[in-house]
């Protein structure tokens, strides 16, 4: 009975932290842009598949794939915002078929160029094998990524409250009519906003890439994650997200351990939707990214 | 320093400025009345590009800008204030200023405290540093007014729009606004544009009078003979312009 418990608390953390750092970029973009980015989950297929084609393909060495896959996932967000959501930006249903499909072009060049039977692996681990904590046995692996996406956060909520751009993306994430009036370019900011909100999903989907095994449609999982975790939340507030995260995260440690693990996403859906019912906004208001 | 030719601006069938043209040279201040939906707000709006004109020409500094976004006039020097006062509601007052001190040309070359002091500083003219930290949902309109003022000179901008500066407030608190409005104007030498319903109020400040009535503009003058024209009393009505 302990050891479910303790099982559930760390796995609480750890899913928790995940899921975060899975959402992270999603709730930037949502929270400054106001924009739902349905093409989010190409960030992830970018980032690994990229790395893959500049190691194995180019011929890079590994560390720089991942730079120049991190460059490439950069310049993705950039383009999304330049040809897409600029384009579509007072033309909401336009502008979600155009990133949806956007993501799903990825999707179909990946599954094209890299089927699953080629194999793709990147040797991202930090820590081998499992670590206890107590009577609980963790892989390693996702105690170092669950610590990282949680640093991540911090660094992202310090850019958010202590540096200037920070400071005038939440005042664009509030309002962003009283930003034009006070001379701020929004058209930049949200670009910077784009580009800073695609590295925490490339960096985690590098970490997570040698205990999940890779498939050119792990985009999709992943991104629902993101989502269930962001409308939980409240859509792009930090707070809500993270409150949300570590929410989703026990409730799939306590269905996994003491029930089904395959019951564990059917059981946040049916949470999700049930707090949505009662309370449509999320968790948090979402007039502010922090 | 601002030429406005035939300015045009429809809503459907409304044609909320009609063919308006003016000129404001460097310093004046200058008061801008009518009956209610004259095309007062509308005029603002379009000056500081909250609005695009149906047609005609705004140059400011010898630019036209007419199509210039609403941002990149604001950075030229073009500051205004609302009706309805409009800031950032969840951030304290003293944010709402350092934003727009952040905003601003020079933003970028300052650090976050020295923004901060910039903000103070601003506050501190319209006597509201004490309530630096009050959220601005929390604030009464007369301080909203004042706040609005002091994000709008943070702007450092060659002219201000005020928008009806003393509406919803009681008489001494107009007074006050008033004697501020008159005193950042010498201190900043700045040119001013000042929307008000009734012309009553801002009689001793300005030095001319722009009035509008459907859209049109029907007098460009000194107050006292303003109130005398035929067309201003009958555009009045039932009303008091006095
Ligand atoms: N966004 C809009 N959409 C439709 N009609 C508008 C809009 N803004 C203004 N109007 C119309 O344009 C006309 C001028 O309005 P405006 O607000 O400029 O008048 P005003 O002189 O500022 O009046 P007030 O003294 O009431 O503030 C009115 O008939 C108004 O209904
Ligand atoms: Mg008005």
């Amino acid at each position: 009975m302990l050891d479910v418990a303790a099982l559930i608390f760390s796995y609480t953390f750890i899913f928790g932290s995940l899921y975060l750092g899975i959402a992270l970029g999603f709730t930037i973009i949502t929270g400054v842009l106001r924009i739902f980015h349905l093409g989010y989950g190409a960030i992830f297929l970018i980032a690994a598949y990229g790395t893959w084609m500049f190691w194995k393909d180019v011929g890079f060495g590994f560390i720089e794939s991942i730079v120049l896959s991190f460059a490439l996932v950069a310049l993705f967000s950039f383009l999304i915002y330049q040809v897409v959501i600029k384009k579509f930006w007072e033309m909401e249903d336009y502008l979600l078929a155009a990133l949806i499909a956007v993501f799903i072009i990825i999707e179909e060049l990946v599954n094209y160029a890299y089927p699953e039977i080629v194999g793709v692996y990147l040797p991202t681990t930090i820590i081998e094998g499992s670590i206890s904590i107590g009577p609980a046995s963790i892989p390693g692996q996702l105690a170092a990524t669950s610590v990282i996406a949680i640093l991540m956060v911090i660094c992202y909520l310090l850019i958010f409250t202590k540096t200037k751009t920070g400071l005038i993306m939440r005042a664009i994430s509030q309002d962003i009519f009283a930003s034009q009036l006070v001379g701020v370019n929004f058209d930049r900011m949200f670009i910077v906003a784009m580009i800073l909100a695609s590295l925490p999903p490339a960096i985690i989907m590098l970490l997570i890439a040698p205990i999940w095994a890779l498939n050119p449609f792990i985009g999709w999982p992943l991104f629902t994650y993101a989502i269930v975790v962001s409308v939980l939340g409240g859509l792009g507030n930090l707070r809500g997200t993270i409150m949300a995260s570590y929410i989703i995260g026990f409730i799939h440690a306590a269905v996994g351990f003491s029930l089904d693990p395959r019951l564990m996403l059917l059981a946040s859906l049916v949470v999700v939707v049930a707090v949505l019912v009662f309370r449509p906004e999320g968790l948090a208001r979402a007039e502010t990214i922090w | 320093m601002l030429e406005v030719s035939n300015l045009t601006k429809r809503f459907g069938g409304v044609i909320a400025v009609n063919e308006v043209s003016f000129e404001v040279e460097k310093g004046e201040i200058i008061g801008l009345i009518g009956p209610n939906g004259a095309g007062k707000s509308t005029l603002v709006n379009l000056i500081s590009g909250f609005y695009l004109p149906d047609s005609g020409k705004i140059r400011f500094l010898g630019e036209d800008i007419t199509k210039k976004k609403m941002h990149e006039r604001a950075k030229m020097g073009i500051a205004r204030t609302f009706q309805n006062p409009r800031l950032i509601s969840n951030m304290t007052a003293i944010m709402n200023v350092m934003y727009a001190v952040l905003g601003s040309e020079r933003g970028s070359k300052l650090s976050l405290v020295e923004a901060y002091g910039e903000a103070a500083y601003y506050l501190d003219i319209f006597d509201m540093l004490k309530k630096r930290d009050v959220l601005v949902a929390d604030l009464p309109i007369y301080e909203l007014r004042l706040l609005e003022l002091a994000r709008a000179l943070a702007l450092k901008p060659k002219i201000l729009l005020i928008d009806e500066a003393m509406a919803g407030l009681n008489p001494a608190e107009a007074e006050r606004v008033s004697k501020l409005i008159n005193r950042i104007r010498e201190e900043f030498d700045l040119t001013i544009i000042w929307i008000e319903h009734v012309l009553k109020i801002i009689m001793r400040s300005v030095e001319r009078i722009l009035v509008m009535h459907y859209g049109k503009l029907i007098a460009d003058d000194t107050p006292e003979k303003v109130v005398r024209m035929p067309e201003v009393v009958e555009a009045y009505i039932g009303e008091e312009v006095v």
